[in-house]
């Protein structure tokens, strides 16, 4: 019974660690104060300041711009990989799913780095594709992780049964596999969308001059000191991966359960 | 035709990685050499080294107990307490360390709170902007990891593994040690993984949280890159850095091979 | 006459192990044809080549004429019931049985109405708009097996599709599925490694050993007249005798064992002198008694174990232990306990002559 408690406990405070910074931050925004003092009085008026801030509104928009169209690639590839590797050979599935994982443990500052350098050797100025580039590698495997785990628990016996039953590869595909994936690559669509869209390092990086992203937005002003404006920013994009997550759990409720369960789990 | 689109990123991936970053350009070696003449290099490597293990440890300090409690102790309510620790997950960098930032800085909540309960004299917290501050900002960011990784393998031991040492007269701590532990040892490498080389080359929060104090590779790197326009020198360090994350990451994985093999 | 379907040396290898070594064999049309085997013998990967979803390294399969190798699973016209049933999640009943008949192009009326039958045939009307996942085991192998038939295949696949139910359902099911084929008349192959199932539904029974077919043949024949040990201890039980004829008498044998121990036995063939074989009887074949008769043998009661309408005695003779099986009819029936001297005895046509040899 105690060992219970003890847990609860640590767990409480486990959380309180992890959530006071964001939770602080959240408050803050509501504040009027300019210098984060108390008392607190609840004002809009950080939203308000953001609402008029123009180059805080584009960077955003291209944020969000670059992130739906991260999201789209990575699923499409990440899909695309998942069903082609499971043709292919154990060994050979073994081999690209690992390699596509690879990018994870890689620090995103080499990785920005590098493509900045091949741009460079190659004689190219920093662009959007490379940037896209940058963003989709690193992206992918979050993508990638949910979509094969999908693939490999839906297992070939449905689409052998289409085939069976008389369904070309093409009316199994997209009759049978793409609806039976289709919760997962909504998730891995998500997921990538998140990452890209917060993603600081790759965009410092690579973007082309002149164009921003909203995470360098923060960046500066952060640079520059503190400014309360940036409180609102932060509990906007807060709150709206929040939702997004919402979203995502619902609809992938039984995949995070796979995620975790031991071997051991049910038949 | 699937298997040629799979084939693209890793593609891509590889040209990446076979341009790593020799930019040092003609002047050949010498910006390596100039990298290991100076002591300042020298000493900001090791301060760099010595951040990242710390972090990782601490965060192994934390991370443990909590993956346990999961996986053993809290049977209800598990999916939404492992929710919640993966959501800040979710958070951009920037806006984590910033929070951060908000929180410890002299003036800031934690500081007033300290002072109201007389925690604190009243010059401030004096945390913000030093090297611990940029230690709390990156556990706080990795060790959710080290959680994820250890609960996994914790997850996979049987409850009947743990009865039946109990059942042959060990005691609690001796089942710990000698099932438990050895059991979790993956567990435990991977997270190491996950949280060590991506710390090796933060640069983000030592500089938003460190300040002057918070210089590491990774910050002089990205002045290089962007203040100095030392384009050469800094691909030199990049480079070495690159060197120190493939040798962590090969040792790291070597272990834990070893571990696999030994413990099944 | 050409038989429905023919196999001829069909081989199968997988990552260097050869799992079939040229089989061969045909079925009629119509006839329910059961593969049995132990795991790992062969049976489900002749089940697939025939399916289309491996290639076979050698051999040919004729469909009513046609060679089917190179043809592609969907062009094939087969109808199969997956172990896992393998509806699809996303569609209801309605759609899942429906899906072979759209693929063929028969206009919506039609369909509805094939549909229905289908559904009517499996006991299932008035599911249509359930999905998968509200349905019970016995439920969803239904609609597999509905899916399967409604599109009127050549050939009805079905790799060991009752393992999944318990065993009352299982039963239940077995009649059924055979109802069924009987009605459609719809030539089966019946992929399984429960020999009982094997003997109820069949026509025929190929009994399968590491990638081998060993015999083939009707169920009877099979369990009555098995080829060799593997068979005759796979289907049902067996005593076995290794040993050497000697002729004694007329009509009677002795067979040398090892260790001067000699079984005296009858059968209906001729043996020569010096055949090495393996004398096999069924426990269920071989009566008990307390008084001697000629050329019965001795033994001791060690154990006997009740099992409701069975009574299964270990009894020691020859120098081993012998399984006798009797049905346990009520009244009047000689009650034997652990340690009684007995003697047992069979018919000549029991005895089973198994792995011969010429001297």
């Amino acid at each position: 019974m105690a060992k219970k408690l003890f847990g609860w406990i640590y767990t409480g405070l486990l959380l309180l660690f992890l959530y006071t910074p964001i939770i602080v931050l959240m408050v803050m925004s509501f504040n009027r104060s300019q210098y984060n003092a108390l008392p607190i009085e609840f004002s809009l008026k950080w939203y308000k300041a953001l609402a008029g801030n123009e180059k805080i509104l584009q960077a955003t928009i291209n944020s969000l711009w670059i992130g739906a169209i991260t999201a789209v690639l990575s699923v499409i590839l990440a899909t695309s990989l998942a069903l082609g590797t499971n043709l292919a050979g154990r060994k050979t599935r073994t081999a690209m799913q690992s390699l596509v994982m690879l990018p994870l443990t890689m620090p995103w500052l080499i990785m920005g780095l590098s493509l900045l350098l091949l741009l460079r050797s190659l004689g190219l100025d920093r662009n959007f594709i490379v940037l896209l580039i940058g963003h989709l590698i690193i992206s992918l495997p979050y993508s990638a992780l949910v979509i094969i785990a999908r693939v490999r628990d839906m297992g070939k016996e449905t689409q052998e049964a289409s085939s069976s039953l008389g369904a070309s590869d093409w009316t199994t595909f997209y009759r049978v596999t793409l609806p039976m994936m289709l919760p997962a690559m909504l998730s891995g669509g998500f997921l990538s969308f998140m990452i890209s869209f917060d993603n600081f390092v790759i965009s410092y990086f690579l973007i082309p001059t002149g164009t921003t992203t909203l995470p360098m937005e923060i960046y500066s002003s952060i640079k520059f000191g503190f400014t309360p404006e940036m409180n609102a920013v932060a509990t906007i994009i807060l709150l709206a991966s929040l939702s997004l997550i919402a979203v995502t759990a619902a609809v992938m409720r039984s995949s995070i359960r796979a995620l975790f369960k031991s071997d051991k789990g049910d038949a | 035709m699937l298997i040629s689109f799979a084939v693209v990123p890793l593609f891509i991936m590889f040209a990446y990685s076979f341009q790593g970053d020799d930019g040092s350009g003609f002047v050949g070696l010498a910006n390596y050499a100039r990298f290991f003449s100076k002591s300042f290099y020298l000493k900001l490597t090791l301060k760099t080294m010595r951040m990242s293990l710390l972090v990782t440890v601490i965060s192994l300090l934390i991370a443990y107990p909590m993956a346990f409690i999961l996986a053993k102790l809290i049977a209800k309510g598990k999916n939404i307490i492992l929710m919640l620790i993966i959501i800040p997950f979710w958070s951009s960098q920037l806006i984590r360390a910033y929070s951060w930032m908000n929180l410890l800085r002299d003036g800031g909540i934690l500081d007033i709170a300290l002072q109201h309960v007389h925690l604190s004299s009243g010059e401030g917290l004096g945390i913000l902007f030093t090297q611990t501050a940029v230690i709390i900002g990156l556990v706080h960011i990795f060790c959710p990891y080290m959680i994820i990784t250890i609960y996994m393998t914790l997850e996979k031991i049987d409850d009947s593994l743990l009865e039946a040492s109990r059942s042959l007269g060990a005691r609690p701590i001796t089942t710990f040690r000698r099932v438990i532990l050895p059991l979790t040892e993956t567990g435990i490498i991977s997270g190491a993984i996950l949280v060590f080389v991506p710390c090796l080359g933060s640069f983000v929060e030592p500089r938003i949280l460190g300040g002057t104090q918070g210089s590491v590779i990774g910050t002089v790197i990205e002045d290089q890159f962007f203040e100095i326009y030392g384009w050469n020198f800094g691909s030199a360090i990049a480079f070495l850095l690159l060197v120190m994350v493939l040798a962590s990451m090969g040792i790291l994985s070597a272990l834990r091979k070893r571990g696999v093999r030994i413990n099944g | 006459m050409m038989a429905y379907l023919e196999v001829r040396e069909l081989s199968k290898i997988y990552d260097g192990t050869t799992v079939l070594d040229n089989i061969g064999f045909d079925i009629e049309e119509g006839s329910f044809l059961s593969l049995l085997g132990p795991s790992g013998c062969g049976k489900t990967t002749t089940l697939r080549l025939i399916a289309g979803f491996e290639k076979p390294e050698g051999g040919s399969i004729r469909l009513n004429g046609t060679i089917i190798n190179g043809i592609p699973t969907f062009k094939r016209n087969i109808g199969m019931v997956f172990q896992s049933y393998a509806l699809f999640p996303h569609m209801s009943v309605e759609q899942n049985v429906s899906y072979g008949l759209e693929q063929r192009n028969h206009n919506h009326s039609e369909i509805k109405k094939k549909v229905a039958e289908a559904l009517e045939m499996v006991r299932l009307t008035g599911y249509e708009k359930r999905k998968p996942k509200q349905l019970s085991g016995g439920q969803q192998q239904r609609v597999a097996l509905a899916r399967a038939l409604v599109i009127r295949p050549s050939l009805l696949l079905l790799d060991e599709s009752l393992s999944a139910l318990d065993k009352k359902l299982r039963v239940e099911m077995q009649v059924e599925l055979r109802q069924i084929q009987k009605e459609v008349g719809i030539t089966t192959i019946f992929v399984t490694h429960d020999q009982e199932e094997a003997l109820t539904l069949s026509d025929y029974i190929a009994v399968m050993e590491k990638g081998k077919i060993v015999q083939l043949d009707t169920p009877d024949t099979v369990y009555e007249h098995p080829k060799n040990s593997f068979v005759a201890d796979f289907l049902g039980q067996a005593n076995f005798f290794p040993g050497v004829v000697r002729r004694e008498g007329n009509h009677g044998y002795l067979l040398m064992m090892d260790e001067k121990q000699y079984l005296p036995f009858r059968c209906d063939e001729f043996l020569e002198d010096g055949t090495h074989c393996t004398v096999s009887v069924r426990p269920e074949k071989i009566t008990i008694s307390d008084r001697e008769e000629h050329q019965a043998i001795r033994g001791k009661i060690e154990f006997i174990t009740y099992a409701g309408n069975l009574s299964i005695f270990r009894i020691r003779a020859l120098g081993q232990e012998i399984k006798v099986q009797q049905q346990n009819i009520s009244a009047g029936q000689r009650k034997f306990v652990a340690g009684d001297s007995v003697f047992l005895s069979w018919e000549p046509e029991s005895t089973l002559i198994l792995e011969r040899e010429k001297e």
